[in-house]
């Protein structure tokens, strides 16, 4: 074969060399030229593809002279696009190399110089040169210089070029007189081409499995091969994982086959194992395949060329959980029919088996009988966690398993989806005639499917068993009132008995619920008096509906063998006024007010009723009342069953003299009222302070503040005028004394004038 | 004889008139200062009288001491300015001032400044009978006896 080559490449050779030699005298009559030269091709072009280069393919370039005449010293440099290529070496052709123009010349042969003038590390330019030393010189045509280079970067698909340039003034000839020698420079052009790789891929890259059993293929294919990479096989290893999938098989695609050597099969030798506990690749397939060479051992061709499926891997699902992992392409291989390594890429792909998952998060309870209402809640979420919603609802069915088989479906509603969280909730009345014995709730494999079509769970899903008992009646019996009023704190008795007798102490099997005239319902709490008595009670507010309530207490107590189950139901008034019962408050204690009524005596929460005090009020025999106005009514109380407090005196606006009274009635409040209301006796007790005696209690005054003003003066007695009355206060003291004494004077003088004028008229008559 | 006994009685009126002076002076100023507390600004109006119904009482105690010596012809005066000191206070206080600390002691408080009017009237009619005895007999009793 390789004979056959050499016979016309060693006859092309022997036409260039005439041809050359030809035009040797043409030349001589054109200008001397140097010239860049690639040694391959003999010419300027220096053509490369990515198919046979790629980033660090290093190549020489050589420089040549032609028609030179009397070439006595010689300089090239060689300037490149160093973002293309690097200069990695240049040289001077060794002295015995008969294509050197200085060939058995004695020669300087200083060393090349390489050139990194922008430092980014790539040498973008090289001088080399060389002259005679003594006497001589060269003619004709010759070597000069040689330049390796690199190439430093590949397209992925387009063309780059770029030349070698020597046509610069540093490249030069010179004659022996050193004068320079005219010469045409002519550059070298690179080239490189970006052709696509070879590619080993997974197809499809992703593939979503739903459901266990499922099976799909995974196809590897070989792209972007033409018969010049000359393959003739390939080897390969996928990794995938073993808690998602098996596999069940693996046959050799149509691609190689399909460029047989030999015209009868086999075609190929085709190799696969499966190796699903291998300890140092981990859980893989490996595959090889390989083109059977004709009779003679050769490839004759045609070579494999374009894209196709080179092997085809089976799976099955056998995962129940969700969950990805990646069919990872490794150790791959694409040899050529001289075995040497086609390079090529990889592409992996992945797999996702994508289901619902469901969680029971409440389990039904252990025990329940007959006609009672079994429940299960349970949270769906998708893959990423997100949960199942209602607005996801494609349908769900719950299953009823009775250890046998299936004898009830549910399917369940966007109702029976708590939003607050994300559970659902799965009921299930136990009909009557349901045999004693275990059950179960059962989500079906798939039997959550969502709007999209996804499903799950991948399997059935059992909540814990719970048992049917049979159902032994008890008589249930509710003492309630007849009426209750807003704001009263409603009690409620509930005695239990079996046969007779009571039964039962555990308040947590007592469901009391309260249904309101508005239709709402209220669930209270129950606490246990004594054996089979239980006790529970609602505070009616006064934003509580008025008229009939309706309290149904039902019990159920299951044991392993029976459910000890009743129900009653009772129903009272609540009156929103209190008013017509003459409401009177006899004791408070904290917020809750004692209130006699003609009915009877009630309770009440005063910071449910909004109790206020409004005004004092004196009654015909001279009592002082408190008047309340409530939710619920107008009350009377007596102001010592109250606590209040007279705080202040103040003067209003219109000159009337106010009591400032605080007072407790659930809330804080005050109140202001006509002082004379409740004032019992007023007096000057210290200076300008008065003491005011109320019905409610004395307080101590400036009699500033009461706008007193001293209005007259009667000897040692002061009349005081105030808001609240006049004030008649003696002074005391030494003005006690000055006044008994200003009083004797005015009597003496009196007397001493009278007696004074007898004696002088009597002295005149004299 | 008669003048003398005239001059007793001038100086005993005088001495009550004193005393009232003083005990009008006391009661204003201990009445006063008791109802200032309450809101009352009459201390300044209470100094005034103080000062005033003193300088009455002295007048009255200076006349006493000067009847017969410096001023004998001139008593009724310092009477009269005495008297007038113990009326304006005695009306100023009871009808004048707020609250009135003295209209509870009329009309019997009226007779306080009396004595001293009645002084100053008995003064002055001894003070003419004897500018009258002086121009009768311009020589000196002494002479006579001699």
């Amino acid at each position: 074969m390789k004979k056959k080559i050499t016979i016309p490449i060693i006859a092309l050779l022997i036409l260039s060399i005439i041809a050359s030699v030809a035009t040797i005298p043409l030349a001589k009559a054109q200008e001397t030229e140097i010239k860049v030269i690639n040694p391959l091709t003999s010419d300027g072009n220096f053509t490369f593809s990515t198919a046979t280069a790629s980033v660090g393919t290093r190549f020489n370039a050589t420089v040549w002279v032609y028609n030179v005449t009397n070439l006595y010293a010689f300089q090239v440099k060689l300037t490149i696009n160093d973002t293309l290529l690097n200069i990695t070496n240049a040289w001077l052709p060794p002295s015995d190399d008969p294509d050197y123009v200085f060939h058995g010349l004695s020669t300087v042969r200083p060393s090349p110089t390489l050139y990194d003038a922008d430092e980014d590390g790539v040498y973008e330019s090289a001088l080399v040169g060389d002259s005679i030393m003594g006497t001589g010189s060269f003619t004709g045509s010759g070597l000069l210089a040689i330049f390796e280079l690199e190439i430093i970067y590949t397209p992925e698909t387009d063309k780059e070029t770029t030349e070698l340039n020597i046509d610069n003034e540093e490249t030069f000839l010179l004659d022996s007189d050193m004068n320079d020698i005219p010469a045409i420079r002519v550059n070298g052009l690179y080239e490189i081409e970006g052709v696509p790789i070879p590619m080993l891929k997974v197809e499809p890259s992703y593939y979503r499995a739903t459901r266990v059993g499922e099976t799909f293929n995974i196809s590897i294919v070989i792209e972007n091969i033409n018969a010049s990479h000359r393959m003739i096989g390939f080897q390969f290893r996928l990794s995938y994982n073993l808690s998602f999938v098996e596999v069940l098989d693996i046959i050799e695609g149509p691609f190689l086959p399909a460029f047989n050597q030999t015209p009868d099969p086999p075609y190929t030798y085709f190799m696969a194992y499966d190796e699903p506990d291998d300890p140092y690749y981990g859980t893989h397939v490996v595959v090889g395949d390989i083109l059977m060479p004709n009779a003679t051992g050769d490839y004759p061709g045609p070579f494999p060329e374009g894209s196709g499926v080179i092997a085809i891997i089976t799976f099955n699902v056998t995962g129940v959980n969700p969950g990805t992992f990646d069919l990872h392409l490794f150790d791959t291989i694409i040899i050529n029919d001289e075995n040497e390594e086609i390079q090529h890429g990889t592409l992996d792909g992945s797999f996702e088996l994508y289901a619902l998952t469901v969680t029971i998060t409440e389990q039904p309870s252990e025990y329940y009988g007959i006609l009672s209402v079994a429940s299960m809640k349970f949270v769906v979420q998708y893959p990423d966690g997100t949960y199942y919603t209602a607005d996801n609802l494609g349908s769900i069915t719950v299953s009823i398993f009775n250890g046998t088989e299936i004898i009830e479906n549910i399917t369940l509603t966007a109702q029976d989806f708590d939003s607050v969280t994300n559970e659902w909730i799965v009921e299930y009345q136990i009909p009557w005639n349901t045999p004693p014995g275990g059950y179960n709730f059962v989500i079906l494999k798939h039997a959550v499917i969502d709007s999209a079509g996804n499903s799950g769970p991948l399997q059935d899903v059992y909540s814990t068993t719970f048992n049917v008992v049979e159902v032994i009646q008890l008589s249930v019996e509710i003492d309630v009132g007849s009426i209750y009023f807003l704001g009263e704190e409603a009690e409620f008795l509930i005695l239990t008995c079996l046969d007779g007798k009571r039964f039962l102490n555990d308040s947590n099997v007592v469901t009391a619920t309260l249904y309101k005239p508005d239709g709402t319902t209220e669930t209270l709490s129950v606490t246990t008096v004594s054996l089979g008595l239980f006790k529970t009670s609602y505070a009616l507010t006064a934003t509580d509906p008025a008229g009939t309530y309706t309290l149904l207490v039902e019990i159920s107590y299951i044991t392993p063998e029976y459910e000890y189950a009743g129900t009653a139901i009772r129903s009272f008034l609540v009156s929103p006024t209190l008013t017509a019962w003459d409401p009177m408050i006899t004791n408070i204690n904290g917020t809750v007010a004692t209130i006699e009524t003609t009915l009877h005596q009630i309770q009440l929460n005063l910071t449910q009723i909004n109790a206020n005090l409004t005004d004092l009020i004196v009654t015909g025999k001279g009592e002082i009342l408190a008047e309340i106005e409530s939710a619920v009514g107008t009350m009377l109380a007596s102001i010592d069953s109250l606590n209040i407090n007279l705080t202040d005196i103040i003067v209003n606006s219109a000159g009337e003299v106010m009591a400032k009274i605080e007072y407790y009635l659930g809330t804080n409040g005050t109140i202001e009222i006509k002082l004379d209301k409740i004032m019992t006796d007023f007096s000057l007790i210290n200076g300008t302070l008065v003491e005011i005696d109320t019905a409610i209690g004395d307080i101590v005054v400036d009699l500033d503040d009461i706008g007193g003003t001293i209005t007259n003066i009667n000897g040692n007695v002061m009349e005081i005028q105030t808001a609240i009355g006049e004030l008649s206060e003696s002074i005391g003291g030494a003005q006690s004394a000055a006044t008994t004494t200003l009083y004797v004077t005015s009597a003496l003088s009196a007397i001493t004038v009278v007696l004074a004028i007898i004696i002088l008229l009597l002295l005149r008559k004299k | 004889m008669k003048d003398k006994f005239s001059i007793i009685i001038i100086t005993l009126l005088r001495v009550v008139g004193t005393i009232n002076s003083i005990s009008l002076a006391l009661y204003t100023f201990l009445t006063i200062c008791a109802i200032v507390p309450f809101g009352e600004d009459l201390l300044e109006q209470a100094y005034i009288g103080v000062i005033m119904l003193t300088i009455s009482a002295l007048i009255l105690i200076l006349n006493i001491f000067l009847e017969s010596k410096l001023y004998p012809k001139r008593g009724w005066i310092a009477d009269s300015l005495a008297a007038t000191l113990m009326i304006i206070m005695l009306i100023y206080f009871s009808y004048f001032i707020r609250p009135k600390i003295l209209e509870w002691l009329m009309p019997l408080g009226a007779f306080l400044p009396t004595p001293i009017l009645l002084s100053a009237i008995t003064s002055f009619l001894l003070s003419r009978k004897r500018k009258n005895d002086e121009l009768v007999s311009p020589t000196p009793p002494a002479e006579e006896s001699t």
